[in-house]
């Protein structure tokens, strides 16, 4: 008897870790009738403050220059303001900063979402779309025409913004950041003013000028490296050091195409398989042989680089002119900004550093289907969509961010010229740089108001060049996510490798045309095909 | 039926022993043989939130797929090479080291060596890594040194072949230590008649190494060696992905680190599954066979 029971728990036991264990497959109907199921709970009201004071949790990117000052990002001021404002306490849940795809792979492994997730739209493989089928975040739409007023009203204005905050299938799977006006061109060429001064010559225009001037320079300082590539901002995986192109295109926009993929009127082209991106390589493996940029630069990290510049070795950076500003600021060191680089004089630059409108993605919030007051969540975000919202989120709060001056906002010195605190700090304490809301771009940005010159230099680039080459943002269906990545899994070591050994000299360049049908042979044309359709669609929302 | 008889008159007069290796066996069915029913995702296109009953089947496409793309080759190829290489200079360095320190009749110097040995052991692998790249590149510690012989400064890290070398002897540095303890606590319990009987015979202190010391801890040796074949292929993606760049993919990238790409960067799970199940079953084949060399020839084995 005793025996008998004895089998019957261990058995018990078994069955009770594997139904844990595969017990995913009865989630899915679950998900499904929230999805549908809210527009039957639509009935509820949210107005703020909220008479009992709600919770939601929030799993989102941390920022290294916040954790000097605070442990989660309820230390902000801007979060401490919004609790008074909407009764509403955000819990923060944070990876570990660098980690992020790994960690937020892993939280959906584990089936157990917190109420908001930031960037999940772009970290789940397939999207948006893909997430609310499978049951991981939900259809928004109903809850943002109730509860999102503001929101939806920008989206009622402007359509480039509509398009870009629903899917091809019309499903909106998060809220995004929305930028009030274009932004303004950040990343471009800085240099080192007297660097520039000893060689005697202009600031540089077309790309034989950069040559000279780079030339000049490894000949006045032969232990420097004249040129370097700052990847700060790129998506992982993405920078020079990968992928051997700026993030941004500079110097291979001048062969008339961007970076990756890019739209050429309507056609989607791939830049490192066109004809052009054989000149490209050409110029880059010179420049290495000659050391005019960084013989170590697929090993060298941020800050290995940052060091460079910072030790007073490098002439030029092509990078955030925020960055360079602090970076040859840091060491005292005046610079200049160079336009994009072109190959004749006159010639019209149609790729430089972008914001789509709606945008950053990454900084998107989804809701999942784990929320049990999808309503608070979705009005607590619009609320940074509000005029006074946007002023909140973007200048800090009136008195001690920002001070109204003939109606316009303008930063306090707490802000801009803090003596305990850096601006990048300052960007999430006093205000909340990285978070959906109605985006003043570079025009709150402390960073770049606190130098005139800064400012100048952004909209110099702007005015210089389009970003009409630029690639909008399209999405693709499951099985097309599907598709793309695993091709371009396997497609991107070798177009790396064979770059990163093209401008090394490790492999020579006639053999640019086998590897351009190494790459066809991979199946480059059918991703870019997918890309293709996509853009179609995107044109047709 | 007379089995189940004798293991339950077993289990009776050996009840508390049973009662003790519970905890023992429940760890191994929880954590080592229940997941292995994961592994059924690897004939799936798997889908976490579809779960396992609710993903496609699609039979051995993911394998298939696997000995198709164009870094299988390479893949299959520097996993086993860094694995020989990580035995054949990794497996017998601590056991010199063991035989070096038995030899050091200085006690505080002998316990300073030891312990200095494993403090690598004790570093973090992120640590290492950071060592590792700082020391090698062009401007570093290894590279100064080099010039001053006439050696062009390169960083270790940006050459193909480099790779391999670097990675054996840091792994080297790092667990020489940690494993000679081992050896050593199986050198401390040979008989020391042994080596008096050998010194009356007149050997001399290298000859009783040769035969007394070595041919004693010959059974630890072959035990830790074909536990060692049992790991060949499944090498750890750490620091194999703290260390690479495109630039020395060829001879970096091993099996565990692509299926570290493929499963946690790609969220391919079925994919990825399906390689760390080849690798796996690879694995076991060479352990077998291992094990039955070893038999035939040394009359010592696992199992």
């Amino acid at each position: 008897m005793k025996m008998k029971r004895a089998i019957l728990s261990v058995i018990l036991c078994i069955i009770l870790i594997y139904s844990t264990a595969c017990g995913n497959s009865g989630k899915t109907d679950t998900a499904g009738q929230t999805t549908t199921g809210d527009t039957a709970s639509a009935a509820k009201e949210v107005s703020f403050p909220l008479k009992e004071s709600a919770t939601l949790t929030m799993w989102c990117g941390f920022n290294v220059n916040a954790s000097k000052v605070m442990s989660d990002f309820s230390g902000s001021h801007v979060f401490q303001e919004m609790e008074k404002i909407t009764n509403t306490k955000i819990k923060f849940i944070h990876p570990a900063i660098g980690q992020e795809v790994e960690q937020f792979n892993l939280m959906i492994a584990s089936n157990e979402y917190p109420d908001m997730v930031m960037g999940g739209i772009s970290f789940y493989a397939g999207g948006g779309d893909k997430a609310v089928a499978d049951g991981i975040f939900i259809k928004l739409n109903d809850l943002i025409a109730k509860y999102a007023p503001n929101y939806s009203k920008l989206l009622a204005n402007n359509p480039d913004a509509a398009r870009q905050c629903s899917s091809d299938n019309s499903i909106m799977s998060a809220i995004l950041p929305i930028m009030r006006q274009d932004n303004l061109c950040w990343h471009g060429p800085s240099i080192r003013a007297d660097w520039l001064k000893e060689t005697g010559l202009d600031t540089p225009v077309t790309i034989s000028d950069w040559e000279e001037m780079l030339t000049a320079m490894k000949k006045n300082h032969p232990d420097s490296t004249p040129l370097i590539f700052n990847f700060a901002g790129a998506p992982v995986g993405e920078g020079f050091k990968n992928r051997g192109e700026d993030h941004w295109g500079v110097f291979l926009s001048a062969y008339g195409m961007g970076p990756s993929l890019y739209n050429d009127n309507g056609t989607v082209k791939l830049g490192a398989i066109q004809p052009g991106y054989k000149d490209y390589l050409e110029l880059i493996n010179r420049w290495y042989k000659n050391g005019l940029i960084d013989a170590d630069f697929p090993a060298r990290d941020e800050e290995g680089l940052n060091a460079i510049i910072t030790s007073g070795k490098a002439g030029a950076m092509v990078g955030s002119v925020d960055i360079a500003s602090n970076l040859f600021g840091s060491q005292k060191i005046d610079y200049v900004t160079a336009p994009y680089p072109v190959l004749k004089e006159g010639d019209k630059i149609n790729y430089r550093a972008f914001d789509a409108v709606a945008s950053p993605i990454a900084n998107s919030v989804s809701i999942s289907t784990q929320c049990k007051n999808p309503e608070i969540a979705v009005a607590w975000l619009d609320y940074a969509f509000s005029e006074k919202g946007s002023l909140l989120y973007n200048f800090g709060l009136e008195g001690e961010g920002y001070t109204l001056q003939e109606g316009k906002p303008v930063f306090t010195d707490t802000v801009l010229n803090n003596p305990d605190i850096s601006t990048e700090t300052a960007l999430f304490l006093y205000k909340m740089q990285s978070f959906p809301q109605l985006r003043y771009g570079a025009y709150a940005n402390p960073g770049t108001l606190r130098k005139p010159a800064v400012m100048e230099q952004k909209i110099a680039w702007t005015e210089q060049c389009t970003a009409d080459l630029a690639m909008p943002p399209v999405t693709l269906t499951a099985d097309e996510a599907k598709a793309y990545s695993s091709i371009m899994s396997t497609a991107n070591v070798y177009r790396n490798e064979m770059v990163l050994k093209f401008i090394m000299g490790a492999e020579s360049l006639d053999k640019f045309d086998s590897y351009v049908k190494q790459m066809d042979k991979m199946g480059i044309n059918d991703a870019i095909k997918i890309y293709q359709d996509a853009l179609g669609r995107y044109l047709k929302r | 039926m007379s089995i189940l008889k004798n293991l339950k008159r077993d289990i009776i007069k050996n009840k508390y022993i049973y009662l003790m290796a519970i905890p023992v066996a429940a760890f191994y069915i929880c954590f080592c043989y229940l997941p292995m029913g994961g592994l059924v995702i690897a004939f799936q296109d798997y889908a976490p939130a579809k779960g396992i009953l609710g993903s496609e089947w699609v039979g051995f496409q993911n394998f298939i797929n696997f000995f198709h793309d164009y870094q299988f080759t390479r893949l299959l190829r520097n996993t086993i090479f860094l694995s020989l290489k990580l035995i054949v200079f990794g497996f017998p360095a601590p056991i010199l080291l063991a035989l070096l320190i038995n030899e050091i009749r200085w006690k505080t110097y002998r316990k300073t060596v030891q312990t200095l040995s494993y403090l690598p052991h004790f570093i973090s692998l992120v640590v290492v890594c950071g060592l590792i790249s700082d020391f090698t590149s062009s401007t570093g510690l290894v590279n100064q040194l080099l010039s001053y012989i006439g050696v062009e400064p390169k960083t270790f890290l940006m050459q193909p072949k480099m790779f391999q070398p670097l990675f054996v002897t840091t792994d080297i540095w790092q667990t020489i230590g940690w494993g000679s303890i081992v050896y050593l606590s199986a050198i401390s319990s040979i008989d020391p008649g042994l080596y008096e009987a050998a010194t009356i015979d007149g050997a001399g202190r290298f000859r009783q190494i040769l035969s007394v010391t070595i041919p004693s801890l010959m059974s630890t040796i072959i035990v830790l060696f074909i536990m060692r074949i049992g790991n060949i292929m499944s090498l750890g993606y750490e620091k194999v992905i703290l260390l690479y760049n495109p630039t020395i993919m060829e001879r970096a990238d091993i099996i565990s680190s692509f299926t570290y790409r493929r499963g946690l960067l790609d969220m391919d799970y079925g994919f990825s599954t399906a390689v760390g199940m080849f690798n796996s079953v690879i694995n076991f084949a060479i352990l077998w066979i291992a094990n039955r060399l070893c038999k035939k020839f040394t009359g010592e084995s696992l199992w």
